[in-house]
């Protein structure tokens, strides 16, 4: 059997002779587009072109690929073994346009997988032994003609064997030898076996070889994967509705962010001793914000990525708002929003796992390391990108929208259920209205959108904000839309909320209006009048009075210290005298005066004017308040500025120079080369450390490089030898002199 | 975005604005399926609720005509997961059907085999059901109709019932319009009813139920059982009937305590059917009496809970259910809408009494302050006693008499709940007294005499709260209530809704003790009113005698 590596295929050197000629635009573009290239940071670019090569790398560059980049790359790693197939040869084997073709292969370059239209060694062995669904090449070869006039001569029999195994897989099992009833199908394989236009694999299998099953095909490969991307849904709605509802969400969502921070801040969860939170305090702001736990979860989720909510209090026990989450409360909505929601698409948080068990029927918790996914990023980029490639409004359903993902990625399946929460969290933080991406959804998945833009994307969607309140006889009160933040405090402090949405309802009652004159609107009466568009119905009037007189009996106010006069003749002597001035005292009834000062001083001052005061016992100091603010740091403002394009040009800058500086090889490009020169079944020229310290170079042919050792053979020797990878310090070939080109 | 007169909120509450110029079509086109919860001055309220879509459902509108009626009229985006919820909640509806099948008798039928699995192995549904004939069906016990279709509503699964109706015994009975005509929205609501068979039309006070009723029944053609309150309801109806329609006397039976008639149109009492006697309901055989075509349920928020269970029995009959309002104190509104059916008609108080059809009204309440040694008394009470306390304040006598001074020359009636307080009135305003103990011939007689002018006052306990037809009254005075129960503050205020001569305006007092509970179980009361677009004028007692 021939092996992969062929002629045809591109070899480490080729990588590293494309990749030297790359322009440094073209090198980031490629770490951007590969990122686990860049991380850790490669030191050199042979052992750049290393890493590129390893099997996992190569699988996950072909996860990215969709479902006709694919198919290219199957159908060029199926021709390679007997040519190196032009464009327009690809787009005839495949029946796609030659324009098609070409972009799909400079894709394939750009991203280190071809080089020179020939596939790299890795790529073709990812392809697997049967690519596009064709065989090995034909062994012995045979001319086109020659293999023409054979099957020309073949029986009809045997022209059926042929059509079938290049319709479909190309491996057939042998027929029942010498079914006397029906002796057609053995002969006819014998006789295909006999010419060499099938292959024998094993006892009981065959397999068409590729140029028969192009022959019999026209020299098209059999028909795959789907070339053209599913039909996209149409609109379902227009795009302001789209825009518009998502928008109205989005508000939702930081309305019920700045609800959950409150309610934290005054009584903040605890923590479990192994992180995460409790799953009653998860059902606590779930009721507390109205939301099934699902949704609670997300929000706090969201809120911690976005640095609002941490570990705090003390030793860490609680969770509480960060001080960055008092600087978001402070800001305008559009801006909460957008600093909450831009770290979304690169977070590995899977909200939708709390809750769920894991192996051992342990209960997953939200904020904890049980939820954090690596592949999550990937997911809602996918997400997003797939939405963003659709028309305006159009919103696919859950299976349509798998069926374009299948298209877009087909090596990188995604599970129904993570697809269903990514597109439930994408609704539930505003980024799509009804399943439709909002343009603020689309901001989002632009490299260096600023905080600024998403801001005024969602400001731009929002209907304009309502001052009016309308109050009625039945004491409710509604804001026919959007309130100003000043109207919405307002009805905060005075009213009960009874729904939201895109109005406002609010109803007033006595304990309302009593809390909105505890918290100093003693005037809530005319606060209400000025935003109302309608007289305040009597009932509310009296509602008012009642509350604003129960809080007439008792006053509150500051004082440092008393004075107690035996009759009203004394106090009003005291208030008399000019020298008291400084006490600042204020009569409060007619025998009781107050002072700013501390007891102490206004006895001094008292005495001094020849006052004799007694002193009542003095109160202890009050303590300092027990509020004191628990901060905890808060992460530094994620921006989803996208790949650090400055700092892949610098990787870019030094890679270039440890290639310039040195000729040590890095550990990938030594694998890289060992295992090229294993299939190829060629000798090189290794240069190993040996046990003292020392370097030794020997001629050896390696054989397999499996978990970091390589098995290879001494030719001179007849001996073999297994090395491990790391010991070993560089690899070169070997030009092979004519008469000793080993045979298979 | 249409900036339309609806609001849409994300509890599933609906918002109209009255005063936009597209407020009436968006009405009508949200009407078929949203509940009006509130109707005050400015923005009505509606709800979405799941019985409220089925209903819409079984009158034939399907979820896209009720998406298409919210976007078209909205002032903003409607949340997506809304309009998803209603088409997921409409289309729950009419996957069971409850068909008459011509060999297998009643049968439950579905078009999803998967829900009809689901609802066949609870157990609540097990008991129901009789033999499974195929996939898609099952047979039924013609008596369980009515349990399965309240249990099936339980299980989210309700099933339209197609079975029909059985045409009853057939007996002529012909409206006699002659210096009469139903009112338009009257023929609406019957035409409601009929079409569906069965089901609850919700008009005010002095509307006109009594002829939906009468309607109802011209429509059938058939024999009727009426069932009403009491015993003075029995015999307004009976007159109502005798004047509106072409029955004759000997057509229409009573069935009461007093007498046991059973005639082709026969008006029994909730109390009669409902009286126990060793375990047994002996009455109950007047349900199956005679064949009856039509059940006509008077005031049916009223409806006892043994009402209910003999209802279940009855679901091959046409049922009218009739009610001011539909709010339950006990929250028994859903077992209303699966025994009697679902509501067939409704119509904001303010819309009829703008056309002209019941009585203009003006609800005052008059506060007064304890004096100061009663305060102290109510301040150191048990919290049981508190509301009695304040609802028979001793002040309050003075303030009654004040307010039939002030209206002297008008009907008055003076309402209350404690029969000590109300005594003290009687005698204090020298009025007739109507309370429970007294007996049916002297109510009618005292009734009539009020109606003729020659007794100006009524004080009357809570026998007087319904189907009491006093359309001379102009004044009610209410001086103590149940505690926070609104229906009967708008039971209250419908005896002085029948509309007056060159009509005028009723007042609708309550005396309330301020600061106690009083004045917090009044403004509870109130709440239903207010929400109907009644508003509430409030009076100081003081002011009101210095005038």
């Amino acid at each position: 059997m021939t092996p992969a590596g062929t002629p045809h295929t591109a070899r480490a050197a080729d990588l590293v002779r494309h990749l030297e000629r790359r322009s440094t635009d073209e090198l980031v573009d490629l770490l951007v587009q590969r990122p686990d290239l860049a991380v850790p940071a490669p030191a050199s670019l042979g052992a750049l072109a290393g890493r590129a090569l390893t099997r996992s790398s190569i699988d996950r560059a072909l996860a990215d690929l969709n479902s006709r980049q694919l198919a290219v790359v199957e159908a060029l790693c199926a021709l390679s073994r007997v040519e190196h197939p032009s464009a327009p040869r690809l787009a005839a084997a495949l029946e796609l346009a030659v324009g098609d073709v070409e972009e799909v292969l400079d894709v394939l370059a750009q991203r280190a997988l071809i080089v020179e239209g020939r596939p790299v060694l890795t790529l073709a062995e990812a392809c697997g032994p049967y690519p596009a669904g064709v065989g090995p090449p034909l062994d012995p070869p045979q001319s086109p003609a020659q293999l023409a006039q054979t099957l020309a001569e073949a029986s009809p029999e045997a022209r059926h064997v042929v059509s079938a195994l290049a319709q479909g897989s190309p491996v057939g099992l042998l027929p029942e030898a010498a079914a006397e009833s029906n002796p057609g199908p053995a002969e006819a394989t014998r006789w295909l076996l006999e010419r060499g236009l099938l292959h024998r694999l094993d006892d009981e299998r065959v397999v068409l070889p590729l140029e028969v099953g192009l022959a019999q095909r026209d020299g098209r490969l059999p028909p795959g994967r789907s070339l053209h991307p599913p039909d996209p849904p149409g609109a379902n709605s227009s795009a302001e509705h789209v825009a518009a509802s998502a928008a109205l969400q989005a508000e939702e969502f930081v309305r019920l962010t700045a609800e959950l921070l409150a309610s934290w801040e005054n009584q903040p969860p605890q923590r479990l001793r192994a992180g995460g939170l409790p799953s009653r305090e998860l059902r606590r702001a779930a009721a507390a914000l109205g939301l099934e736990l699902g949704q609670a979860a997300v929000v706090i989720e969201t809120a911690a990525t976005a640095g609002l909510i941490a570990p705090g209090g003390r030793t860490d026990a609680d969770f509480v708002p960060t001080a960055g989450a008092m600087e978001w409360a402070a800001r305008e909505a559009g801006e909460q929003w957008a600093q909450l929601v831009a770290p979304w698409s690169s977070s590995p948080r899977a909200a939708w796992l709390v809750g769920s068990r894991d192996d051992r029927g342990t209960l997953r918790a939200a904020l904890s390391a049980d939820v954090e996914r690596g592949w999550v990023p990937r997911l809602r980029r996918r997400f997003l990108r797939t939405l963003a490639h659709l028309p305006e409004g159009s919103a696919p359903d859950s299976a349509e929208l798998r069926e374009i993902l299948a298209w877009h990625a087909p090596r990188a399946p995604v599970s129904e259920e993570s697809l269903a929460a990514v597109a439930a969290e994408a609704e539930l933080l505003g980024f799509t209205g009804g399943g439709a991406l909002s343009p603020a959804g689309r901001l989002i998945l632009q490299e260096g959108a600023a905080h600024a833009e998403l801001a005024a994307a969602l400001e731009g969607a929002l209907p304009p904000r309502v001052d009016e309140l309308i109050i009625q006889g039945d004491l409710t009160g509604i804001v026919p839309g959007r309130p100003t933040a000043q109207l919405a405090k307002l009805l905060a402090d005075a009213a009960e909320v009874e729904s939201r949405g895109g109005g406002l309802t609010v109803r007033f009652s006595a304990d309302s209006l009593r809390r909105a004159i505890e918290l100093g609107r003693a005037t809530v009466a005319d606060e209400l009048r000025a935003h109302s568009i309608t007289p305040l119905p009597q009932a509310l009037e009296y509602l008012i009075a009642d509350a604003v007189r129960d809080y007439d009996t008792f006053r509150v106010g500051a004082a440092g210290s008393y004075v107690s006069a035996r009759d009203e003749a004394a106090a009003q002597e005291l208030l008399a005298r000019g020298e008291l001035g400084p006490a600042r005292l204020q009569a409060v009834s007619p025998t009781v005066l107050v002072s700013p000062l501390a007891p102490h001083h206004l006895a001094t001052l008292l005495r001094e004017a020849g006052v004799r005061p007694l002193l009542d016992e003095e109160p202890p100091a009050p303590g300092p308040t027990t509020t004191t603010r628990r901060t905890a740091p808060a992460p530094a403002n994620v921006v989803n500025s996208g790949p650090d394009r400055d700092a892949l040009t610098d990787l870019v800058g030094r890679l270039r120079r440890a290639e310039a500086q040195v000729g040590a090889m890095a550990p990938g490009h030594i694998v890289a080369l060992l295992r090229e020169a294993a299939t190829a079944a060629e000798v090189v020229s290794v240069v190993m450390a040996e046990a003292g310290g020392h370097h030794r170079t020997r001629l050896l042919r390696p054989l397999t490089v499996i978990a970091g050792r390589a098995r290879m053979e001494d030719p001179a020797a007849g001996t073999e030898v297994t090395v491990a990878v790391h010991r070993i310090a560089s690899v070169t070939s070997v030009p092979p002199p004519p008469r000793e080109r080993i045979a298979e | 975005m249409t900036g339309g007169p609806l609001i849409v909120q994300s509890d599933k509450t609906i918002l109209l604005e009255v005063d936009h110029p597209q407020a009436e079509t968006a009405r009508r086109a949200i009407a078929p399926f949203a509940e009006l919860e509130r109707a005050p001055e400015h923005i009505h309220t509606y709800r979405l609720t799941s019985l409220g879509l089925w209903n819409a459902r079984a009158a034939g509108y399907d979820a896209e005509q009720i998406v298409a009626a919210l976007i078209d009229h909205a002032r903003y985006p409607v949340p997506h997961s809304l309009l998803v919820d209603i088409a997921d909640t409409v289309g729950r509806y009419g996957r069971l059907r409850l068909l008459d099948h011509p060999s297998h008798g009643l049968i439950l039928d579905t078009s999803d085999v998967a829900v009809l699995e689901e609802v066949v192995r609870t157990k609540e549904v097990a008991g129901l059901v009789g033999q499974r004939i195929d996939d898609t069906t099952v047979a039924v016990h013609p008596s369980e109709r009515g349990h399965l279709k309240q249990v099936l509503i339980k299980l989210g699964w309700p099933a339209e019932d197609l079975a029909g109706y059985v045409d009853g015994e057939a007996h002529a009975i012909e409206l006699d319009e002659s210096g009469w005509e139903l009112r338009p929205y009257q023929l609406e609501a019957i035409d409601g009813f009929w079409h569906s068979g069965s089901g609850v039309v919700v008009l005010p006070c002095g509307a006109g139920k009594t002829l939906v009723g009468a309607g109802a029944m011209a429509r059938s053609q058939a024999t009727t059982l009426v069932l009403v309150t009491n015993t003075v309801a029995a015999r307004q109806w009976r007159a109502e009937l005798l004047a509106r329609t072409s029955l004759e006397p000997a057509e229409i039976g009573e069935y009461s305590g007093a007498r046991k008639e059973i005639r082709p149109v026969t008006i029994a009492t909730y109390q009669v059917l409902t009286t126990r006697r060793q375990g047994a309901y002996p009455h109950l055989e007047l349900l199956d009496a005679r064949d009856w075509g039509l059940i006509v349920y008077d005031e049916v928020h009223l409806l006892p809970a043994p009402i209910f269970r003999m209802t279940a029995n009855l679901q091959a009959r046409r049922r009218l259910g009739l009610t001011a309002t539909l709010v339950r104190e006990d929250g028994r509104e859903d077992e209303v809408f699966s025994l009697i059916g679902p509501k067939r008609y409704d119509a904001p108080w303010r819309d009829i009494e703008s056309q002209g059809y019941i009585a203009p009204a003006r609800c005052l309440e008059v506060r007064f302050t304890l004096p100061e040694a009663d305060r102290l008394a109510y301040a150191t009470a048990e919290r049981t006693d508190r509301y009695r306390l304040a609802a028979c304040a001793p002040g309050k006598d003075d303030i009654v008499a004040s307010l039939v001074a002030r209206h002297e020359g008008e009907q008055i009636l003076v309402i209350g709940q404690y029969i000590d307080q109300l005594n003290e009135l009687a005698a204090r305003l020298d009025a007739p007294i109507i309370t429970g103990a007294t007996t049916v011939p002297q109510r009618e007689r005292l009734f009539a005499a009020f109606r003729g002018g020659e007794i100006p006052v009524l004080v009357v306990s809570k026998v007087a709260n319904f189907s009491i037809d006093l359309p001379e009254a102009t004044v009610a005075i209410q001086v103590s209530g149940a505690f926070g129960s609104r229906q009967e503050e708008a039971q209250r205020l419908g005896r002085l809704l029948r509309p007056k001569e060159q009509g005028r305006t009723a007042q609708f007092y309550t005396v309330v003790t301020r600061d106690t509970v009083d004045q917090e179980f009044a403004s509870h009361r109130q709440r239903f009113l207010a929400e109907q677009g009644y508003s509430y004028e409030i009076l100081d007692a003081e002011d009101l005698s210095a005038r």
